[in-house]
């Protein structure tokens, strides 16, 4: 499957919301391949997040496009520009009514765009090996040189101390707390995407 | 790679948004701005990463470093109805990771629970019972992704005015237990100690309660436990 595959759609280079739903109602399949590749990775996360279930939260991600799909090509939207508030309220209600479902959900791929980026769309970082995502975070940590952050991200992370308490015990500003995390962050990404973990998703 | 910090309101709701903290219009306007703004998706996935990355690894290296920190909290007065006990520097080698441990009754627990700023609702609890009966060896058996760990122990009702003290130790690592003391019983009778879970990777533990009576510390009770996750 297609790993290869960029992520997401850089917003600045993106098709309008409205152009696209254009194209899906005129019967184009390249633009509800589009479709999936630009939103896929995010209604995989809002899914994920509120089923707290990946193999359901995958079915609902099969269920989600193809509701969108089909509204989009039988009668499109009374407004295109809210394509993503669509696409939100759709997995938000699938995720609702799943939980008040009996069994498991039932799948509908009855698209090719679906099928072709389904897997590219995953959260990344879920795709990462426990162990793997754990080395990382270690290799993270041994190679900080300031250790005052090695100490504000275990207390943040481990120990769940909350963000005032830290600025006020290590006199830092709310904003240099946030830098902090920001460059972890990043940092954690490059050491993954250089063990060839995660790929661009940038 | 993302070059672009999200803003300090961003990362308040990231935080929120892992934290099942947003109410249902504020997700719903959170979610659409994820599927919108790929690169907040991106500081979120991350963020992500970063909790599930961090709460999994053994910090044993890191013991002396955290421990040093953890004596610069401050007082429990600054903390709602919270008691966080700073734990002396390399009390532990290795086993238990030394921190704010957060021990408090269980009274203050249900009130905290309501406020789902710092705590999920549900943490796994785990009961040390003194009876006559009671298994020797104790297993805790614990969901892998549980975040808090809540130790209860019922007291005898003569000493629920009582002070109490538990230290924990890992009994396969050389260390000196971690000692959380100013425990007192609820209404119920019983001492609740609330911490988070990655402080106690899987293992063996000893665990010794004592009890302060007449103004000295006399055992109460001593547990070995065996940590397992699910």
């Amino acid at each position: 499957m297609p790993d290869e595959l960029p992520l997401h759609v850089a917003s600045e280079d993106a098709e309008p919301d409205g152009a696209l739903a254009s194209r899906i109602r005129d019967g184009d399949r390249r633009a509800e391949a589009e479709l999936v590749l630009r939103y896929g990775r995010g209604v995989r996360m809002v899914l994920e997040r509120r089923v707290n279930d990946p193999e359901l939260a995958r079915d609902l991600y099969q269920e989600t496009f193809s509701v969108v799909l089909q509204r989009l090509r039988q009668r499109g939207l009374d407004d295109p520009t809210r394509l993503t508030a669509f696409l939100q309220q759709t997995a938000a209600n699938l995720a609702i009514g799943a939980f008040r479902k009996d069994g498991r959900r039932r799948t509908f791929a009855d698209s090719d765009g679906i099928e072709r980026v389904a897997d590219g769309a995953d959260n990344p970082y879920q795709r990462v090996h426990r162990d793997e995502l754990r080395r990382a975070v270690m290799r993270l940590i041994a190679e900080l040189d300031v250790s005052r952050d090695r100490e504000l991200l275990l207390r943040h992370y481990v120990h769940e101390i909350d963000k005032p308490t830290l600025c006020r015990d290590y006199s830092l500003s709310a904003e240099h707390f946030d830098r902090v995390l920001f460059r972890a962050r990043q940092r954690l990404k490059a050491l993954l995407d250089a063990d060839g973990i995660t790929g661009d998703v940038t | 790679v993302s070059s672009t910090a999200p803003d300090a309101d961003d990362e308040a709701m990231i935080s929120a948004y892992l934290e099942n903290r947003l109410a249902p219009e504020a997700l719903a306007s959170f979610e659409c701005r994820m599927l919108d703004e790929p690169l907040l998706l991106d500081q979120i996935q991350l963020e992500q990463a970063m909790r599930d990355g961090m709460r999994s690894a053994p910090w044993t290296s890191a013991t002396p470093v955290l421990a040093q920190a953890v004596a610069t909290i401050p007082s429990p007065a600054a903390r709602r109805d919270w008691t966080w006990l700073g734990l002396a520097a390399g009390f532990v080698a290795g086993a238990i990771v030394p921190g704010a441990l957060l021990v408090e009754t269980r009274g203050a627990l249900q009130q905290a629970q309501v406020d789902a700023r710092s705590w999920e609702a549900n943490p796994a609890r785990v009961l040390l019972e003194l009876t006559r009966g009671a298994p020797e060896k104790r297993t805790w058996l614990v969901a892998r992704d549980a975040r808090r760990l809540l130790i209860e122990l019922p007291v005898a009702r003569a000493l629920a005015d009582s002070e109490f003290r538990l230290g924990i130790a890992n009994e396969r690592v050389a260390s000196v237990p971690a000692t959380m003391d100013g425990l007192r019983p609820d209404a119920d009778g019983i001492v609740s100690v609330l911490l988070p879970a990655a402080t106690l990777p899987d293992g063996a533990y000893r665990i010794v309660v004592e009890s302060r009576r007449d103004g000295a510390w006399r055992p109460y009770g001593e547990f070995d436990v065996e940590l397992r996750r699910l």
